[in-house]
């Protein structure tokens, strides 16, 4: 099947008679770039799964203000990423506790999750990883893992190019710390 | 990402700033089981960016969940567009619980009386009434005024004439007995008027002792009696009279 290009989706989406169709194709076209980032912040499935919901959702309400000053592409993982920070937020304030411990606690669901396959260096990898303030973490998955360019993180997450590679440059620098810890 | 020090040009160089790092395999650990992917098969072509994926990914996420996920989201759109279309009136949600709980006051009510009805017996009330009426009117049957004293004061009248004459033959045989002969005495009875005797003792009797005597024959007739009993009263009637009439 081929992939609908944006601009067409987005005709389709304003045009009533298509458009749950039209979204239908938007889900099935980002929903796993959209779940992969957000799995990456939240760590866990089912919170994932909550997550790329609401994100789809609040793309429902506001795609017809969608101005296409940026890629689709761009726009979603905007929503997906403020998404993921609100919802460690409010785990945070649920369970009033320090950034410290909802990285303790998203290491916790690490080693029960279920779907995680990795091993032991995976595992210490992920856990390092989790130790970096939030946006930190988001950046260095976004680069590491994605391979998403500087420009268009800078869209996404609207932070400089410069200090997206200092953050990254950083966050480097503490994973490498702490798996050369012992 | 206030950390804005200096930063290498370098710094993408793992190797050189991370050794460690860049010796570990790079996967993405939070991967799709590969069955998962080829249930999906062509119907989703993820692009490049997905595809640049490492294959190994050890995360994975509950077999079909893609599958799923676009009528999950569909569904809470429409729950959430229903909500917000859908209205009630204002202290609508207020007032329910007390609704609510008078109608089930009202239920149990109906449940706990012990008292039945046949299933159409209100329905054919009204009917069976007007029947009855119809066949109460049948029955009513006109009684003359002439029978109906006649009927009710001649037993009245026997007992009183009876009383009056014993009453009479004690005092004479006690009084006069030892003078008169029986046979003087038997020959003066004989030439009592025996009408005016029951007229004088009817006479003799007031109109109270007469209806209390007339209303304590029997209760089955007492109710029919009351009418013609108030117009007596009412229009101050002479019993001796009226029985002299008949």
């Amino acid at each position: 099947m081929e992939e609908i290009p944006d601009k067409e989706l987005l005709e389709q989406f304003r045009n009533p008679a298509f458009r749950e169709k039209a979204f239908n194709q938007l889900i099935l076209k980002y929903q796993k770039r959209v779940y992969w980032h957000i799995r990456k912040i939240v760590i866990s499935h089912d919170d994932a799964d909550d997550v790329v919901q609401n994100v789809f959702i609040k793309v429902w309400k506001n795609l017809d203000g969608f101005k296409e000053e940026s890629q689709l592409f761009t726009w979603l993982y905007r929503i997906a990423t403020n998404e993921s920070l609100t919802w460690l937020k409010q785990k945070k304030d649920n369970l009033k506790v320090s950034f410290d411990d909802v990285a303790h606690v998203l290491s916790r669901s690490l080693e029960d999750d279920n779907y995680f396959k990795g091993d032991e260096i995976q595992k210490k990898l992920q856990q390092a990883i989790l130790t970096l303030p939030e946006k930190q973490r988001i950046v260095f998955n976004m680069k590491y893992y994605d391979e998403i360019k500087y420009e268009e993180m800078s869209q996404i997450l609207e932070t400089s190019v410069g200090a997206l590679k200092a953050s990254y440059h950083h966050a480097v620098k503490k994973i490498e710390d702490y798996m050369t810890r012992g | 990402m206030k950390e804005t020090g200096h930063i290498p040009a370098d710094f993408d160089d793992l190797s050189k700033h991370a050794p460690t790092l860049a010796g570990i395999e790079k996967r993405n650990c939070f991967v799709v089981p590969e069955h998962y992917f080829e249930g999906l098969g062509p119907v989703i072509h993820t692009g490049k960016y997905i595809s640049s994926l490492p294959s190994k990914n050890p995360f994975s996420t509950p077999e079909g969940y893609f599958d799923l996920l676009p009528i999950m989201i569909q569904q809470r759109i429409a729950a959430e567009e229903a909500g917000a279309e859908l209205d009630v009136p204002e202290g609508y949600f207020d007032e329910l619980p007390n609704i609510i709980q008078s109608r089930l006051k009202l239920e149990e009510l109906k449940g706990e009386s012990g008292y039945e009805v046949p299933g159409d017996y209100f329905n054919t009330l009204a009917g069976r009434i007007q029947e009855r009426l119809k066949e109460e009117k049948k029955e009513t049957r006109v009684i003359s005024f002439r029978e109906y004293v006649f009927s009710r004061y001649t037993a009245v009248a026997i007992a009183a004439s009876v009383a009056l004459l014993l009453g009479w033959y004690t005092l004479f045989y006690k009084t006069a007995g030892e003078y008169i002969q029986p046979e003087v005495q038997m020959a003066g009875m004989d030439t009592v008027d025996t009408n005016n005797l029951v007229a004088d003792a009817i006479a003799g009797l007031d109109e109270a002792t007469l209806i209390e005597a007339a209303t304590g024959s029997s209760e089955e007739e007492g109710n029919e009696n009351t009418d013609v009993e108030n117009y007596i009263i009412d229009n101050d009637i002479d019993i001796s009279s009226m029985v002299k009439e008949l």
